[in-house]
């Protein structure tokens, strides 16, 4: 294996247009360099992204640009950030350790396409965009939600990179929260709900999002769930059903931490209390 | 692959390296540049102990390519401290017993450092959230995180009752560990960072399948590969079979691998990548047997057999029968049956076993390794190579951790051995953090029926026990379990008659060996549950059910311990008083809940039936400048009992400072025979060694000091590092002065010192009946806590913690209090979280971020209460307390989650989702409880 630290952008997306398949490539590695000890990828050569400045930059500026190589701590410490999204705060705030949020990145976790992680259901609940960029294809924008879409499997081609994410000036009267469900705050979420919510002046849900990490082999988007708040006032009930609504359109994985059904439930429980929390309620 | 060239500035010094593109900054640190105060312990990113800073902030070093660290700054543990002076947070840890094994301490260190640069006054949330990812096995993180608040100029958050009067000088006082500079500077030896010049290094390939016959093994591939020395097999091996009760082991499987994690072949390469690379060489076939994964159908006939000569796989069935049973139960108004079922708890030391065997020219081995008894592992090898025991010399440095899995052979020794006699350079081995939970022993899971009888007014009339422990594929320790918990089990309350039968039987699962507490965990888990259990069934309080019945101090147990001193009841009532039971339990509030449970646990004791001795052993000599050197032959594996406690006894002894005591552990050549640490035994038994060492040494000291100041040695005395006439003190003489007398001048040349062996006074059960006095003293505790239940998920939360313990008096209060809360957390993690969940044999969580432990945040404040009894046998009145710690916690919450919730469950952990189906199964309108 070949170590290479391109110093361009341009650079990097030639090497990957280069080397394809048998490239990978690494931000803050805190999510490769494991899969690397276990072999469970045998790149032939790591193209580094730290020598790339125009990545480290986190640009706020209406709406808040994430460069690829801004570590979780960065973001999670941004002022701007806790006022303006503070959904992605509190998310960013709740990965793993504080060891690893400062070498690992908001852009790097998100490629990584791991359903328990705590930042993409926050993505989806601020209608963050992925951006993408290839040699041969250009630039492309994924919608957060159309990011994700199996088990470490996402939008991104091979040939593709995650240069920034970015995420909208949130709706003025938004209202949003992020609860993540877990043995231990370190561990990655059995269930992390994050939504954003914005009610009308009569009281009732104008707009929802609700984004579900541990929902499904991927974060999902729990459309059902929202359908379920359109137009109505939030009531107990109803966030009750909109959590019925959000357990029934998940498909959550059993392991160690829970079987099937048992998640189910904690999808319930904590997309209504998720709910609450943003209400103020909870 | 390619090697390339990078500078790492380390500390601000730089450093011209050439590393592989991915080696990581920590193995770049502790390999290359030999700074091995950055630990490993899971190479995966899921401990912090290898956390270092990286232009300033805190990173794991495992998950950081050393490539990537080029040109920025990196800063670990031994940049800290400066001219000898410490760093704040490191005299911090020091000061305050933050460090017990040491193996997480610069991580730690390194960690809250970190922290205190960003956010110089943390509250103490804070603190424990800045160190959530720093695992820990020993301390609970009580004393971690006073230490770091007291680094931030803040006070610790909470006074303990840790500095009290003692009527001694040294002992019974707080006084700081003696391995303390060491640890918190990351200087501390550890089998696990040493190296040796021309080592070579070992890797064991490692079945993937629980049962199945190798049908083919092809090495040529391994063989050919450049820096691979050489493959090996088992016919490579010593064909003599080991373990401690049961010879069932060979270092690599004999042809059939009975257990996931199994060995099948060894590679010796130039380095641990090579020898990596190596293993996946091996092109291996096996033939899938049946298996056997559940106990009880282990024991059914027609089952799959493990080993083909153990019919039914029942490997061991011990029985303890006294009184009369059958009267007791039918004196009984009535019988209450319970069954319960415990997981499978793994040791998790930070550092994982590790070993260094240096074979040289002239037949001698010398093992560097990570052991808690140089004594039994001595003797196992000796056995299994044919060596004469001053051929085999162990050396036992610090051990990060061991808590009973690093007690016996493990086959990286063997294989590490055979492989230094053939190759003649010295071959290390050890476990990566998956060997270490698939092949490093676990306590035993054990399903547990338990029958008593009471009489209407709340008298225990009779009680048995039927108990399976699932032994996994190989003995170890598992029937020296079964015999220790069948004879604690009859020592709590006074029972009339008590019948005790249990069956180590083997299965296809990763195997139990020796864990703190063993066996009394899994019984009393059972034990105190259906107490309670019984308890309300007549209608009783359950600590009025227990004051009811409870030993006391004089008591003979039904089992055979004779209860020379126990507090048992005092402990229940001191715990039940500060938990506020009696208040919380009249004013139910929903969801929250306290339970109360108490145990015993042996110091020392005679587990083994053919082992009719249990002894420790101490040097002591007085050096010509007065200082003492002290040899102690139990190991220090993160207690402080070996290197402190016993220093304590004989600063005591010989009326000197503590810090005129050093103290050399551990090497089976130069300290005389002592079966090492476990069994919560080092304090006591060793501490009484030194103290008939020091007689010796005052006897000797007296002598030269009574000619010299012309009196009579009965007249003498010490203190003040003086020998003095107690009538006139003014006429005296130094330590240093006697010496120099004995040695250079006036005398016969005698070097002032003593060895002394320390056997204790207890025997071995009776063969037939199971019946005896087995252990040198019996220690109790009760825990009590107070939990709240997330009733939607039932999600666990323990806000309360009192430990009221009886160890006797204590020799060092404060290490008393780490060993508590210690022991909480390895409790709680029980209780509440850890099993090593196997499917048909396979281990599906073999690391830190899926076999979870308890975190700072995990932990509640501990409140630790002392019941002083005095022991009669013990120095200075102390009993063992190392395992105590964790005896009863289980089954203290599990009560408190039945007071919380209605549910009572039958099986730990108690994660979640079981709460959830309890709640489930008893879930009824708000407000109604049973």
């Amino acid at each position: 294996m070949k170590y290479l630290e391109p110093s361009t952008l341009e650079e990097a997306l030639d090497l990957l247009d280069e080397h394809g398949d048998t490239a990978k490539v690494i931000a803050g590695g805190q999510s490769l360099l494991i899969l690397l000890r276990e072999r469970l990828v045998t790149p032939e050569v790591l193209i580094g992204l730290s020598a790339i400045e125009p990545l480290k930059r986190l640009e706020i500026n209406g709406e808040t640009r994430i460069g690829a190589m801004v570590t979780h701590a960065a973001v999670e410490q941004d002022a701007r950030i806790s006022e303006r999204w503070p959904v992605l705060a509190v998310a960013e705030a709740a990965v793993s350790t504080v060891q690893i949020r400062n070498r690992g990145t908001l852009c790097g976790n998100v490629a990584h396409g791991f359903p328990t992680a705590d930042p993409p259901a926050a993505l989806i609940a601020c209608d963050a965009s992925v951006h993408l960029v290839s040699k041969r294809g250009g630039q492309r924008l994924v919608a957060a939600e159309d990011f994700f879409i199996g088990l470490m499997e996402t939008a991104a081609r091979p040939d593709e990179l995650v240069t920034a994410i970015t995420l909208p000036a949130q709706p003025p009267q938004a209202r949003g929260a992020y609860l993540k469900y877990a043995t231990r705050a370190l561990d990655f979420a059995i269930v992390g709900a994050a939504c954003r919510l914005v009610l009308g002046s009569d009281g009732a849900v104008l707009e929802a999002r609700i984004g579900l990490n541990g929902a499904a082999n991927h974060t999902l988007r729990a459309r059902e769930a929202e359908r379920v708040l359109i137009g109505e006032r939030p009531t107990p009930v109803l966030l009750e059903r909109a959590g019925q609504a959000a357990a029934l359109e998940s498909s959550p994985l059993s392991d160690v931490d829970g079987s099937e059904d048992y998640k189910r439930r904690i999808i319930a429980v904590y997309t209504r209390r998720v709910l609450m929390r943003a209400l103020g309620e909870g | 692959m390619a090697k390339q060239h990078i500078q790492l500035d380390v500390n601000g010094i730089p450093y011209d390296v050439l590393v592989e593109p991915d080696r990581s900054l920590a193995d770049a640190l502790r390999d290359d540049l030999g700074l091995t105060g950055t630990k490993r312990a899971c190479n995966e990113g899921e401990c912090a102990s290898c956390a270092v800073h990286l232009d300033g902030t805190v990173v794991n070093s495992c998950l950081v390519l050393a490539v990537q660290a080029a040109r920025h700054r990196v800063t670990t543990i031994e940049g800290l401290a400066r001219n000898g002076k410490l760093d704040p947070v490191q005299q911090a840890f020091a000061d305050l017993f933050a460090a017990q094994c040491g193996y997480c301490t610069p991580g730690m260190v390194m960690t809250a450092k970190a922290l205190l640069a960003t956010n110089p006054k943390p509250s103490e949330q804070e603190v424990r959230q800045g160190i959530r990812g720093n695992l820990c096995r020993c301390t609970g993180y009580a004393k971690i995180v006073d230490a770091i608040m007291a680094a931030s100029g803040q006070a610790p958050p909470r006074v303990d009752e840790v500095e009290r009067p003692s009527k001694h000088r040294v002992v019974g006082r707080s006084l700081p560990r003696t391995d303390a500079r060491e640890k918190v500077t990351g200087r501390a030896a550890y089998a696990y960072d040493m190296r040796l010049p021309g080592m070579l290094y070992g890797e064991i390939l490692r079945s993937p399948l629980p049962h199945a016959r190798i049908t083919s093994l092809d090495t040529s591939v391994a063989e050919a590969i450049p820096g691979v020395v050489a493959v090996y097999t088992q016919k490579d091996m010593p064909q003599t079979k080991f373990g401690a009760f049961v010879q069932d082991e060979t270092a690599l499987a004999d042809g059939v691998v009975r257990y996931v994690g199994e060995g099948v072949a060894a590679v010796i390469a130039v380095d641990e990548q090579t020898a990596l690379r190596g293993i996946e060489a091996i092109d291996v076939e096996f033939e899938p047997l049946p298996g056997v994964f559940d106990p009880e159908e282990a024991m059914r006939e027609g089952a799959a057999q493990v080993h083909p000569d153990v019919e039914r796989n029942i490997v061991a069935h011990n029985r303890v029968l006294a009184g009369d049973l059958e009267a007791g139960f039918a004196a009984a108004d009535h019988v209450f049956e319970d069954r319960f079922v415990t997981g499978r708890q793994c040791h998790a030391c930070l550092e994982p076993h590790a070993v260094i065997a240096d074979h040289d020219a002239s037949g001698r081995v010398t093992l560097h390794m990570s052991t808690q008894s140089t004594f039994f592992d001595r003797f196992s090898l000796m056995g299994i190579f044919g060596m004469a025991a001053n051929k085999i010399r162990i050396i036992a440095p610090y051990l990060g951790g061991g808590f009973g899995s690093k007690s016996e052979t493990h086959s990286i020794y063997v294989v590490a051995i055979q492989a230094s006699m053939n190759l003649g350079r010295p071959v290390k081995m050890f476990h990566s953090r998956d060997e270490e939970f698939m092949a490093s022993r676990t306590r035993h899971p054990e399903i547990i029926d338990i029958k008593t009888g009471v009489r209407q007014d709340g008298t225990i009339t009779a009680r048995s026990a039927r108990v399976i422990l699932d032994n996994g594929a190989y003995t170890s320790y598992g029937p020296g379990v079964s015999l220790t918990q069948s004879m604690l089990g009859g020592a709590v309350y006074r029972i009339p008659a008590y019948r005790y039968d249990g069956y180590t039987v083997y299965t296809n699962n990763p195997f139990g060996g020796a864990f703190r507490g063993f066996g009394s965990p899994q019984f009393t888990f059972a034990a105190e549950c259906h107490t309670d259990m019984i308890a309300e069934r007549l209608g009783m309080d359950p600590v009025e059910f227990r004051l009811k019945n409870l030993s006391r101090a004089g008591d003979r147990a039904i089992s055979g311990p004779a209860l020379d001193s126990c507090g048992v009841y005092e402990c229940v009532e001191k715990a039940a008083e500060a938990i506020g039971w009696r208040e919380k339990r009249s004013n139910p509030k929903a969801g929250r809940g306290v339970g109360i449970a108490c145990g015993v646990h042996f110091t020392s004791g005679k587990f083994h039936p053919h082992v009719n001795a249990d002894f420790c052993a101490a040097g002591v000599k007085v050096n010509e400048d007065g200082s003492v050197s002290l040899m102690i032959g139990a190991t220090e594996m993160g207690t402080g009992a070996a290197t402190t406690a016993t220093a304590q006894i004989c600063a005591e002894e010989l009326g000197v400072e503590l810090g005129a005591v050093d103290v050399v552990t551990s090497d089976s050549e130069t300290i005389p025979a002592d079966f090492g640490t476990y069994g919560s035994r080092v304090t006591t038994l060793a501490g009484n060694a030194v103290r008939d060492a020091c007689a010796q040494v005052r006897e000797q000291l007296f002598r030269v000091a009574g000619e010299g100041l012309a009196a009579k040695t009965d007249e003498l005395a010490m203190g003040d590092g003086k020998v003095f006439v107690r009538s006139e003190p003014e006429r005296s003489m130094d330590l240093a002065a006697v010496v120099q007398s004995s040695l250079f001048r006036d005398r016969d040349g005698r070097q002032i010192m003593a060895q002394a062996h320390y056997d204790a006074p207890c025997s071995l059960p009776d063969p037939e009946t199971g019946v005896g006095d087995f252990a040198m003293s019996y220690s109790f505790g009760a825990h009590a806590v107070e939990v709240e239940v997330d009733e939607e998920t039932g999600q666990v939360r323990i806000v309360d913690f009192v430990a009221a313990t009886d160890c006797g008096n204590l020799i060092n209060p404060a290490l008393a209090e780490s060993q508590v809360e210690g022991g909480a957390a390895q409790g709680i993690g029980y209780g509440l979280m850890e099993d090593l969940v196997c499917e048909n044999g396979m281990v599906l969580n073999p690391r830190f971020s899926t076999y979870k432990i308890p975190t700072a945040l995990e932990m509640p404040p501990i409140r630790s209460l002392w019941v002083e009894t005095n022991d009669a046998r013990g120095p200075y009145g102390a009993k063992g307390l190392a395992e105590m710690g964790l005896v009863p916690t289980a089954p203290a919450i599990a009560n408190a989650v039945y007071d919380a919730t209605g549910a009572r469950l039958h099986r730990i952990p108690l994660t979640p989702e079981r709460v959830l189906a309890g709640l489930d199964a008893v879930r009824r309108p708000e407000g109604v409880r049973s």
